[in-house]
């Protein structure tokens, strides 16, 4: 073969991929070949924002003038981060442009002229958008100040004018109720909404509507959502109206800005939040990705949520009052549906249970050993699962796992030496629930990470897990052919040496990264550390 | 069931199947012809460099083939070369440059990977003058023109 690497645009292409920005630069003029392909890599985004003091350079730090206009075909995104050139703005004929992002300027401004120097942005913003409507896809308006910013129609009107919306992120904003209706318009053709500090002032909701059958939207969160002293509840209601009129939702995530900093007891929003979209009639048959992550409602509450979801595929409820009310609604056979297998009169009822791939449990204090097992035995479909403390116990009185495509798994294996430290407990009996929980463990083929310490316990030392070594079964994780990293922080009191290390490094081919004190002896430890080491395993004692 | 690939210079080489199909070129060849001990061209390919692709593909034949994924972004993606691969990676310039167009035309994806990365690590901290000297790369601009690309991009020189 005749030709170079150099010579096919798309092999260049895939090497400027591995190359940091200031090497793609350079070889802007090595050759013209090199220049056609890494011009549209550096014009890519444009951050827009003032020399900070640590700046030095005479060059300028974005391009204006003829070379802006010369280039800007090849502009993708503008970042304007504090810097707002009316130049800019009035840029037309991007013909590439697809994400436009706004935040506000690092300069303290007075009361009296934010609203002035606000609502002129805004407008010239808008101008741009609209100028650039039919290629826009992601837009962001990050407008945090020390007052919360007022969008004009105008900005409202000019992104409902893109048809190809994509994602939508708008923080710290209040949006006023007669803007409502554009709002929602321009929400139901974005495939994804994020709110975070948003505030809806003065809507009367009944006379906004939206056409369901042309909606989009997907994916929604909901993040730091303001709620308190003030509004009494409205905003978290409001939202919640909002929400429920995109009937093709499939993911929401909602999660509460502190409520601790407000007069209102804590969960009380995000209860009113639930209880509005949850209300008669259901209109969320799609969802199914939920995160309510710190939600301080109560296990009633959520239990009736998830009664809601016929098809749940990944719940997060970490550091909420999850508890047996909720894990019964996710097991309640009767909201379980139909599904078609196969011929059209072949039907079998698809338990709930059965869809989710992805659940996080961690820091839910009323969640047991034998709630985790249960999930366990249950939730065949699970890949990725994090929960809290689960003891060999529990895994001996239960049943056999059905988690068999599991990938991730982050639990507190805890292993009874644990629950009778300093009280000589049977060790016979030990090593037995040991093994049993061992050999579920090899049942997991697909596992690639494994983290048998997970949880906030703040003393080293007062974890203990499995023993991993050979004698006590870690030899029965040799089908675990997928691990990539094995966790065990928090637990001194393991015994691993040269063999376990040699075992590792034959029957874990793909393995990587090792977190946890393997031997108390140092000697032990360095000989262990270095075996794996010089197989380009890491070995680390912290995450 | 083993399969056999034939050279450029018409040398052959049986591998086994799982092996051959680390490239979706002849993975599709034989996917279209079906059941059949008939030898597979590649005329693109000479033995020596042959013999690396295939080496490599031994070495690697059980990874999980790797899925494209359309919203990956550039600037998440690892440049970690495995240790094994730097090794093998470790020869003269037009080797390198072989095994890049021989992982290009047989589509063997994670070898491209690889490869683009090491002439990454090459061109990583070097002005554009060491850059053309590292690959005997002729400069076509006129004097002229490479001042006004400089200028034109001297905001990003910073970055």
């Amino acid at each position: 073969m005749s030709a170079r690497p150099f010579d096919i645009p798309e092999i260049l292409d895939l090497i400027g991929k591995s190359l940091p920005y200031k090497d793609q630069v350079n070889c802007l003029r090595v050759s013209k070949a090199f220049y056609g392909v890494f011009i549209s890599d550096v014009w890519r985004t444009i951050s827009v924002e003032p020399k900070s003091r640590n700046y030095v350079s005479s060059n300028p730090i974005y391009p204006t003038g003829w070379a802006l206009e010369r280039n800007k075909e090849h502009i993708q995104a503008i970042e304007f981060q504090g810097d707002y050139p009316q130049e800019y703005f009035g840029l037309r004929g991007c013909r590439h442009l697809q994400t436009l992002i706004i935040r506000p300027p690092t300069i303290h401004l007075r009361i009296d002229l934010q609203a002035t120097w606000e609502k002129n942005i805004f407008i010239a913003f808008a101008n741009l958008t609209s100028a650039h409507a039919s290629t826009v896809r992601n837009v962001t308006i990050d407008f945090y100040m020390d007052l919360m910013a007022y969008p004009p129609r105008e900005l409202w009107i000019a992104l409902n004018k893109c048809p190809i919306l994509n994602q939508l992120h708008l923080t710290t904003l209040v949006v006023l109720g007669e803007h409502m209706s554009t709002l929602l318009q321009v929400c139901s053709k974005a495939q994804s909404l994020i709110l975070e500090f948003v505030i809806i002032q003065d809507w009367t909701s009944e006379s906004d509507e939206i056409h369901a059958d042309h909606c989009r939207l997907r994916n929604v969160k909901i993040i730091r959502a303001a709620d308190g002293v003030g509004y009494k509840g409205s905003n978290s209601q409001n939202q919640a109206k909002i929400i429920r009129r995109f009937h093709n939702l499939q993911s929401l995530e909602y999660r509460i800005k502190d409520d601790s900093l407000h007069s209102r007891e804590p969960g009380v929003s995000a209860t009113d939040f639930i209880k509005t979209l949850t209300q008669d009639p259901w209109l969320l048959h799609k969802l199914e990705d939920l995160n309510i992550k710190s939600a301080q409602v109560q296990d009633e509450i959520i239990a009736g949520f998830l009664d809601k979801i016929r098809n749940l595929k990944a719940l997060n409820v970490s550091d909420t009052p999850f508890g047996p009310m909720s894990l019964q609604a996710l097991f309640n056979e009767n909201t379980s549906t139909l599904v078609t297998f196969g011929p059209a009169d072949c039907q079998r009822r698809r338990k709930v249970w059965e869809s989710i791939a992805t659940l996080d449990l961690g820091n839910c204090r009323n969640v047991t050993g034998d709630m985790i097992q249960r999930v366990l035995e249950n939730c065949s479909g699970l890949t990725q699962f994090l929960a809290g403390k689960i003891t060999t116990i529990d895994i001996a009185r239960g049943k056999d796992w059905t988690c068999r495509n599991m990938t991730t798994m982050k639990i507190y294996l805890a292993t009874e030496r644990d629950l009778h430290r300093g009280k000589g407990g049977d060790n016979s009996e030990c090593s037995k629930q040991q093994r049993i929980a061992y050999s579920r463990l090899a049942t997991l083929t697909k596992l690639r990470v494994l983290n048998l310490t997970e949880g906030n316990i703040p003393e080293i030392g007062s974890m203990k897990t499995l023993d991993l070594n050979l004698k006590a079964g870690l030899r029965m994780l040799s089908m675990l052919k997928e691990l990539r990293e094995l966790m065990f922080l928090r637990d001194t009191y393991q015994h691993m040496g040269v063999a376990e290390a040699r075992w590792i490094t034959k029957s874990w081919p793909h393995f990587s990264s090792l977190a946890g004190i393997a031997n108390a002896r140092r000697k032990t430890r360095g000989a262990f550390n270095a075996i794996l080491n010089s197989k380009n395993i890491i070995v680390k004692y912290r995450t | 069931m083993p399969v056999t690939l034939v050279s450029l210079d018409n040398e052959n080489y049986v591998v086994d199947k799982e092996v051959a199909e680390r490239s979706i070129l002849i993975k599709n060849m034989l996917e279209d012809v079906g059941e059949t001990d008939s030898p597979i061209p590649l005329p693109n390919v000479t033995s020596t460099v042959l013999k690396k692709v295939i080496e490599y593909c031994e070495h690697h034949r059980n990874d999980p083939i790797q899925v494209p994924d359309e919203t990956d972004d550039p600037r998440k993606r690892s440049n970690d070369i495995e240790e094994w691969d730097m090794k093998f990676m470790q020869v003269d310039q037009e080797m390198l440059f072989e095994i890049i167009l021989a992982a290009n035309y047989l589509d063997i994806k994670p070898l491209l990977d690889v490869g683009c990365k090491t002439v990454a690590n090459i061109i990583k901290g070097k002005t554009p003058e060491e850059i053309r000297k590292a690959f005997n790369i002729v400069n076509d601009f006129t004097p002229e023109e490479e001042a006004q690309i400089r200028k034109e991009n001297e905001w990003a020189e910073d970055r």
